[in-house]
């Protein structure tokens, strides 16, 4: 995490945070769950005391729900556990597409609340560059959030992956943040990630370009 | 006679569990998987009680709220959460929320609130009945 600047450092914790919180979340309602079933089955169990027949169809469906959040609990800790591990490398070589769809499963539950919807357009073949992962995550939630801060408009936004000469650019289309050709947040994640945004109005497009090797400081 | 209740939440399985557990205790439940089918329920059907998920796509619980009380400000709402914090709680209260509690949510503690929220609605039913009673009798000249 060499390449991190004091505000860069603040950026990521609150981004760390939200990600925990929202993982944290996720895991309490699996948990909701299996607690709730576990309680049904001690319901049946004094109902069978007192002299009902158990119906094997639905203790047969009290453990599927529970095997079902058992798995699911179990994907929640694997991403906390890749999130957790971003941090390793200062610099390390990432699938753009395979990243970017793990910035976005993360997220998805505060961007399905603010009615964001994201699509990754697909690609033909891996595009791999040499980053630093965790800054590349938060810069993407940073970018993400914005699209839907003031007025919190319900969007569809698509990103297109183009590699280039020099590394790989990113479109986000539409996106609002652009209104006045400024991009209203913090450059300290653009600079540390050697990383450069650009805004078009007349599209409604915001185009991140990230170079193809990130010098190590 | 049971309880009438709606319970709100987008875990299909959570609803499922849930609204067995409280058919084996004597409740009448009825679900929604949004807060947008929990409202077009709410203006059609009268409920004892609502038991809505605070964080759910598109509408959360508070937002929910918000407009169910819009449609009947009677409306007994009991909120469920994650998390619980005391800034979440504040809000809910503000917004007239009768509760707001943590999951996983103990059944006799909820069971308990449903029961005291179908009270307190029958007293405030009670209530306008009885101005709009009131009313009546002032405004014809019997």
């Amino acid at each position: 995490m060499n390449r991190q600047t004091e505000k860069t450092k603040l950026t990521g914790l609150a981004y760390f945070g939200k990600m925990m919180a929202l993982i944290s979340h996720e895991i309490k309602n699996s948990l909701a769950i299996i607690n709730e079933n576990a309680g049904l089955m001690e319901d049946l169990s004094l109902m069978a005391k007192k002299g009902y027949s158990l119906d094997p169809e639905r203790t047969g469906t009290i453990a599927g729900r529970v095997v079902r959040q058992v798995q699911r609990a179990d994907t929640t800790v694997k991403r906390m556990n890749r999130l957790a591990h971003s941090v390793d490398n200062p610099v390390t070589g990432i699938d753009v597409a395979e990243t970017l769809a793990f910035t976005l499963e993360l997220g998805e539950k505060t961007f399905s609340t603010l009615g964001l919807r994201v699509e990754v357009a697909p690609l033909d073949r891996p595009v791999i560059i040499n980053t630093n992962e965790f800054l590349f995550m938060n810069l993407i939630w940073e970018i993400l959030g914005y699209a839907v801060q003031g007025g919190g408009r319900a969007e569809n936004i698509t990103i297109a992956i183009r590699r280039n000469d020099n590394g790989v650019d990113l479109v986000f289309s539409p996106h609002h943040a652009v209104e006045g050709a400024k991009v209203p947040w913090d450059r300290a994640l653009e600079e540390a990630l050697g990383a450069e945004i650009l805004s078009f109005v007349d599209t409604w497009e915001l185009l991140l370009k990230i170079p193809e090797i990130l010098k190590k400081v | 006679m049971g309880e009438k209740i709606l319970l709100v939440d987008d875990e299909q399985d959570f609803l499922d569990v849930m609204s067995e557990r409280m058919r084996n205790r004597g409740m009448d439940v009825a679900t929604a998987i949004s807060a947008k089918e929990a409202l077009e329920r709410v203006k059609n059907e009268n409920f004892d009680a609502i038991i809505v998920d605070l964080l759910m796509p598109e509408m959360d619980g508070l937002e929910a709220l918000k407009n169910m009380k819009k449609i009947d400000s009677d409306l007994q709402v009991i909120l469920l959460t994650g998390h619980a914090t005391v800034e979440k709680g504040i809000e809910a209260m503000k917004l007239g929320a009768m509760d707001l509690l943590e999951k996983p949510a103990d059944m006799n503690n909820l069971t308990e609130k449903i029961k005291k929220a179908k009270a307190h609605k029958m007293i405030l039913v009670e209530r306008h009945t009885e101005e709009k009673i009131k009313k009546i009798m002032g405004t014809k000249g019997w």
